[in-house]
């Protein structure tokens, strides 16, 4: 691990390992850490010196499953850096094709990953055997985000009709409208689903521990492809001044960079999104976190999970909205128009995990000279390390399997991106 | 939903998804397998699918055809290289890892869409033995020397369903 060199220029690492340490002797916690051990992945040195039309194709491979989130957060920044604008059909497009990423993330994480948790089982096949109805349901709600991707991005992962200032192609009238009648039909599934976590939600730990939420917000609208930094702790700040709200840093136990704000750390994420923006809801969203019993500022990790199915609901109707103004518009055929020149752009968007920076500079000729990326995941790494530390005292009295499970789910809870860690997370016990 | 391809999935019969990892040395035999196969006329009907790393998505690639051939490489305790053609009620999985994003196991998405009745009537999977998967761009020799034959079992698999 020492031997990793950690430079504030390489971006930071978004898929892979992570473990679980927890040490602990004579009912003492001795240690417990949360590590981050994948090998620096260098985006931001892949994209210096490309052309800017290449920069999204390349930043949207960081992840393949925020692949939307990045190429478009990497369209914002290079169209910042550019001074092109977008017309209102374009942003309305985008912000679609946001929500079918967020609905794709969202129920193959609650319901491919926590809910084996819910039900104690090991993985989401066994689910099929004891569970079948609700299996089928979220693979109806998964199919109908992949196929939405696919219409609005040209495929499920790694967008191909995204492009600086509009689309190579968008979806016709008719497609659209079909897209509508299907999300309209998904909403009594959503239901089912929502219910069946409600049933189930017990089975989530009440753990609490105040900390700080930083995510877009929005005076107009549940800021998920525009807005401005909001802090629960600081209030708002321009999307400019990122470098200064993450701090990032780097911790000889991880290779992942950290990040900290107003106190020793903060969380992003469909939580954070909804503690600062809940108001903003779509009525049957916001009628769902009433169910739930979830009110802003919710200071437990666990309800991320619930803050996520609140917004495949919340994407699904506003998605619903969205189609009908740009039906009621009427879609045109629109060919962007901008000049290339010089200057630097810094772009922010809202991913399942949180919220994500992109950062460039071009040259008068197009060419990517200086790139930065502040991703969500590690942006919570020490919320997580810091949660893990309040919460393994109080499980010392569990058999070991369930202290496992407990650390392991609320590490689950948040998400991250580092996505294969339900199995490779490993909990040592000296 | 897009009508083009609808209409391209009603008619292909046949779907040949090759997963790998062309990052994780033999791992990539499925996807060098696909680039062979770019070069083959293929009959009508014969969709070919880099299923790249695979995982749940697969599920509902499957879901859209009668028949489908699955390319892989699999530790099925043979000689690096050997290539064996199999349907997955031939194998049981030894695979002991949970369910993860990017790492299931194929044999489960397969059982997943038996269980909720939308499995293909027929899939085969053509396999090779790996020598070494880990972080590399190329496939040891003996993998590279199985490219033509697991070509050439897959252009049978598709002779057998089109005859």
């Amino acid at each position: 691990m020492s031997e990793i060199a950690i430079k504030v220029d390489h971006l930071t690492r978004v898929e892979g390992h992570g473990n679980i340490i927890l040490n602990a002797k004579n009912g003492a916690i001795e240690k417990v850490q949360w590590q981050v051990t994948e090998a620096p992945r260098m985006f931001e040195s892949f994209v210096r010196g490309r052309h800017y039309h290449q920069v999204s194709h390349v930043m949207s491979r960081i992840c393949g499953i925020c692949s939307i989130g990045h190429a478009l957060c990497s369209l914002k920044a290079t169209e910042a850096a550019m001074s092109v604008t977008i017309s209102e059909q374009t942003e309305l497009l985008r912000k679609v094709a946001l929500h079918a990423e967020n609905m794709q993330s969202h129920i193959l994480h609650v319901g491919y990953l926590v809910a084996p948790d819910l039900f104690r089982k090991g993985s989401v096949f066994p689910l099929i055997e004891t569970h079948p109805d609700a299996v089928l349901k979220i693979i109806a709600l998964h199919r109908l985000a992949n196929e939405m991707s696919d219409l609005l991005c040209g495929r499920t992962t790694h967008p191909i009709t995204l492009m600086v200032g509009g689309f190579t192609s968008t979806p016709s009238e008719r497609e659209l409208s079909s897209l509508r009648d299907r999300l309209s039909n998904i909403l009594p599934v959503c239901d089912e689903v929502n219910q069946l976590l409600l049933d189930n939600v017990h089975m989530l730990p009440d753990f609490t521990r105040e900390t700080e939420y930083i995510g877009l917000t929005s005076d107009t609208e549940y800021a998920l492809y525009d807005g401005v930094i909001g802090s629960t702790d600081t209030g708002t700040h321009p999307v400019e001044d990122y470098e200064s709200i993450a701090n990032e840093y780097v911790v000889p136990y991880s290779t992942a960079k950290f990040a900290s704000h107003a106190r020793e750390s903060y969380m992003v994420g469909a939580l954070a999104r909804f503690n600062l923006n809940a108001e903003k809801l779509t009525s049957g969203a916001r009628a769902w976190a009433q169910k739930f019993g979830l009110s802003p500022i919710s200071y437990n990790p666990f309800m991320n999970n619930v803050a996520q199915l609140i917004e495949y609901y919340h994407s699904v109707e506003d998605s619903i909205a969205l189609i009908d103004t740009i039906l009621n518009k009427g879609l045109k055929n629109e060919t962007p128009s901008y000049a290339v020149k010089a200057g630097r752009g810094v772009g922010a968007v809202e991913v399942p995990r949180g919220i994500l920076f992109h950062d460039y500079t071009y040259n008068d000729k197009g060419f990517c000279t200086r790139a930065n990326c502040v991703i969500p995941t590690n942006q919570n790494h020490k919320n997580i390390n810091l949660d893990l530390e309040a919460l393994a005292p109080t499980l010392l009295g569990l058999a070991e399997k369930e202290i496992e499970l407990n650390l392991e789910m609320l590490v689950r809870a948040y998400d991250p991106c580092i996505s294969c860690s339900t199995h490779y997370l490993t909990v040592e016990f000296t | 939903m897009n009508p083009e391809k609808d209409e391209l999935h009603e008619a292909a019969a046949i779907a040949v998804i090759t997963i790998g990892n062309e990052l994780m040395g033999d791992d990539g035999a499925g996807p060098a397998v696909f680039e062979a196969l770019r070069k083959e006329p293929l009959p009508p009907g014969v969709d070919v699918i880099d299923g790249g790393t695979g995982g749940m998505s697969l599920l509902h690639v499957i879901k859209d055809y009668p028949h489908v051939i699955l390319v892989d490489c699999a530790d099925f305790g043979g000689n690096p290289g050997e290539v064996k053609v199999f349907v997955p009620e031939e194998v049981r999985s030894l695979k002991e890892i949970e369910y993860s994003l990017h790492q299931l196991d194929l044999l489960e998405v397969i059982a997943l869409s038996q269980r909720i009745g939308e499995a293909p009537r027929t899939i085969h999977i053509v396999a090779v033995q790996p020598e070494r998967i880990e972080p590399a761009t190329t496939l040891t020799r003996k993998v590279s020397a199985a490219l033509p034959l697991m070509v050439k079992e897959v252009l049978k698999q598709i002779m057998k369903m089109t005859q």
